[in-house]
């Protein structure tokens, strides 16, 4: 047990060198790929074409199969993100802010679907596509968090002053994440309670909340993908200068 | 369960509220997976032509 953990310790720390991230990444990232893709659409295929409809609102809850996922995404990223900031500004690891600023686009991207695709689902349920509801503008404000961290960390040419400052700005901005969770006990909402709740058992019947747990877990492995992805060409465009980079990127070349 | 392609394309009625919420998703989910494969690209190219 204790080499177990020895060689999970050590995974991390030869992961927190660029050079071995990056040829770990290369190596890996066809077979995460693989598996995202399948776990995704078995997920969405399962959800959107054999989950029984819902006796209320018909079909037009499939949406739920998109909309959940992509609203958890969209507040776990910041939280990861904040995690990455709190990491990068404490023990000044260079990737924990690389991390930070590959995952910030993803999470916008997450968070805009679930904003949208809440507002298409908003138009035959509640007859309007917005309404400035305590959920919805929380969700709002996360998405502008994301806008900042982003226009914070393109705006710096230096780029060890730019991981700072978005470090500090994921941080001090992680307060939305709870306010989010919390809206619709909180406030009066037209908003439905939480989909996925630690402390009770799903308000969902089994054949549909079991290919919304499969769709969760492509949408985190797509994201883990995507992540991978993103922070290659993060490593790739600060180190483009450096002995390794010319040996594993540009290779082809010679 | 949808028991056919049609009934699975309308939905009862419902379907432009589903498909354009999974056309919006796969968008952003292409969109972010595509960016840096180009900007990877740009790198390389770059550094081609410098030889």
């Amino acid at each position: 047990m204790n080499k177990f953990w020895f060689l999970i310790k050590n995974w991390f720390i030869a992961m927190g060198s660029t050079p071995s991230f990056y040829k770990w990444a290369t190596t890996f990232l066809p077979w995460l790929g693989i598996l995202a893709f399948l776990t995704f659409s078995l997920g969405l295929v399962w959800g959107i074409g054999f989950a029984p409809s819902d006796y209320k609102q018909g079909d037009v809850y499939r949406i739920l199969f998109i909309h959940v996922p992509s609203a958890i995404l969209g507040q776990s990223i910041y939280l990861m993100m904040a995690v990455f900031g709190f990491i990068s500004l404490v023990w000044r690891a260079k990737i924990a802010g690389m991390l930070l600023i590959s995952a910030a686009p993803l999470g916008a991207g997450f968070t805009l679907v679930a904003l949208v695709t809440g507002s298409i689902w908003g138009k035959p349920t509640w007859g309007t596509w917005w309404v400035w509801d305590a959920r919805l503008t929380s969700t709002l404000i996360l998405f502008f968090l994301y806008a900042a961290i982003i226009a914070l960390h393109s705006s710096l040419d230096n780029k060890t002053k730019a991981d700072r400052a978005v470090s500090i700005l994921s941080v001090l901005g992680i307060a939305i994440v709870p306010i989010i969770k919390k809206s619709v006990d909180w406030w009066q909402t037209l908003h439905q309670p939480s989909t996925f709740s630690l402390t009770s058992s799903p308000s969902m019947t089994a054949d549909m909340y079991q290919p919304l747990l499969m769709c969760v877990v492509g949408f985190y492995l797509v994201f883990i993908f995507m992540l991978t992805n993103s922070l290659r060409a993060e490593i790739i465009s600060r180190e483009k200068g450096r002995n390794w980079a010319q040996k594993q990127f540009f290779r082809r070349e010679k | 369960m949808l028991e056919t392609l049609e009934l699975m394309y309308f939905m009862d009625g419902n379907g432009p509220y589903v498909w354009s919420s999974l056309l919006f998703l796969l968008i952003v989910l292409l969109v972010n997976t595509l960016v840096p494969i180009r900007r990877m690209g740009k790198i390389r190219s770059e550094k081609s032509k410098q030889g």
